[in-house]
């Protein structure tokens, strides 16, 4: 649909600029219906047909000129670019606020873990201003085990640290 | 005669489509710029906060740092020895939106702050964890190993 629009504004616009005289849109004793309601004003051809096309050949075949491709490219790059942006910072934002509270959550837990490292307890959910976290830890080696520290918000790891605590038992 | 068709001008449903159409493009775009600058507004309002919990964060880190051993935990008040000093206490308080180290101003403005105190039984290290708002309504937290002296036990 967009791009059917597009097309059609396309080629509104190489009509607009195309040198050539404008085209008879009908044949030779056909009626628009519309022909009762016309009124005076600058000429406008309702066919896409262009001197030069083959009788019967339909816009569709001809392709686009430079100056439609340049013209869509235009609209396309005001319209669409400073959305993307926009859409990309906000996110770039989200994520930066996200990690902060990640290293605080990570900070809370590897205080918690070094203190009490016989507690440990793989996974746990924080629920932080009506958002889930999830931290997960992984302890790996014994006597000084390294435990690795993520935190999750959807699935998505937004932080990670390393502690090293003296685990007896492994 | 023959009618010359090159003057025969638009059809009022042709003018009328063609106003409406490009009533709907200008008014897309229009709106689309206007949340586009209404976005950009917030998200840099946003990224202020971002820094400002940032900047609290990194405070409270340095503020919590000089804690060598807690005596009270209460939710609104701790009351610690100095790693700095042998003896001798002092306070850091949460009140009238501002965290107070001792009777002074740390320059730490906070909606709210809350200190918790995890330790086991006859245990002589437990954990201080703090946490609450910037002024801006995000969270913040933290926290860190402390001694324990007698009476922050099972608090």
């Amino acid at each position: 649909m967009t791009l059917r629009f597009l097309r059609l504004c396309m080629n509104a616009m190489a009509r607009w600029t195309d040198p050539r005289p404008l085209a008879l849109s009908l044949s030779k004793g056909e009626r628009s219906p519309f022909d009762k309601l016309r009124v005076s004003g600058p000429c406008f051809d309702t066919s896409w047909k262009r001197p030069g096309m083959r009788a019967g050949g339909s816009s569709s075949k001809r392709g686009y000129t430079l100056l439609e491709v340049l013209i869509g490219l235009a609209i396309f790059t005001v319209v669409v670019v400073p959305l993307l942006t926009t859409v990309f910072d906000r996110t770039r934002v989200t994520r930066s606020r996200d990690t902060v509270i990640a290293s605080c959550l990570l900070q809370q837990e590897a205080a918690i873990i070094t203190a009490f490292p016989d507690q440990i307890v793989p996974f746990h959910k924080r629920r932080v201003d009506g958002t889930d976290w999830t931290i997960s830890v992984t302890v790996a080696g014994t006597g000084m085990a390294q435990c690795i520290l993520q935190a999750l918000k959807a699935g998505t790891a937004y932080g990670r640290t390393i502690v090293y605590v003296f685990k007896e038992g492994q | 005669m023959k009618p010359h068709r090159d003057a025969r001008g638009v059809t009022l449903i042709e003018l009328v489509l063609a106003i409406t159409i490009s009533a709907i493009v200008v008014s897309m775009v229009f709106f689309t710029y206007i949340s586009i600058f209404k976005g950009y507004k917030s998200h840099t309002v946003q990224s202020q906060h971002v820094m400002e919990l940032v900047v609290t964060r990194k405070k409270l880190d340095n503020l919590f740092s000089e804690v060598g051993a807690v005596e009270t935990v209460e939710p609104s008040r701790i009351v610690y020895v100095p790693s700095s000093q042998a003896s001798g206490t002092s306070t850091i308080a949460w009140a009238s939106r501002k965290l107070l180290r001792g009777s002074e101003e740390s320059g730490i403005a906070l909606k709210d702050m809350a200190f918790r105190h995890q330790t086991l039984e006859g245990a002589s290290s437990g954990v201080l964890l703090w946490e609450g708002h910037t002024s801006a309504g995000l969270w913040v937290g933290g926290g860190c190993v402390v001694k324990v002296i007698g009476a922050a036990v099972g608090q």
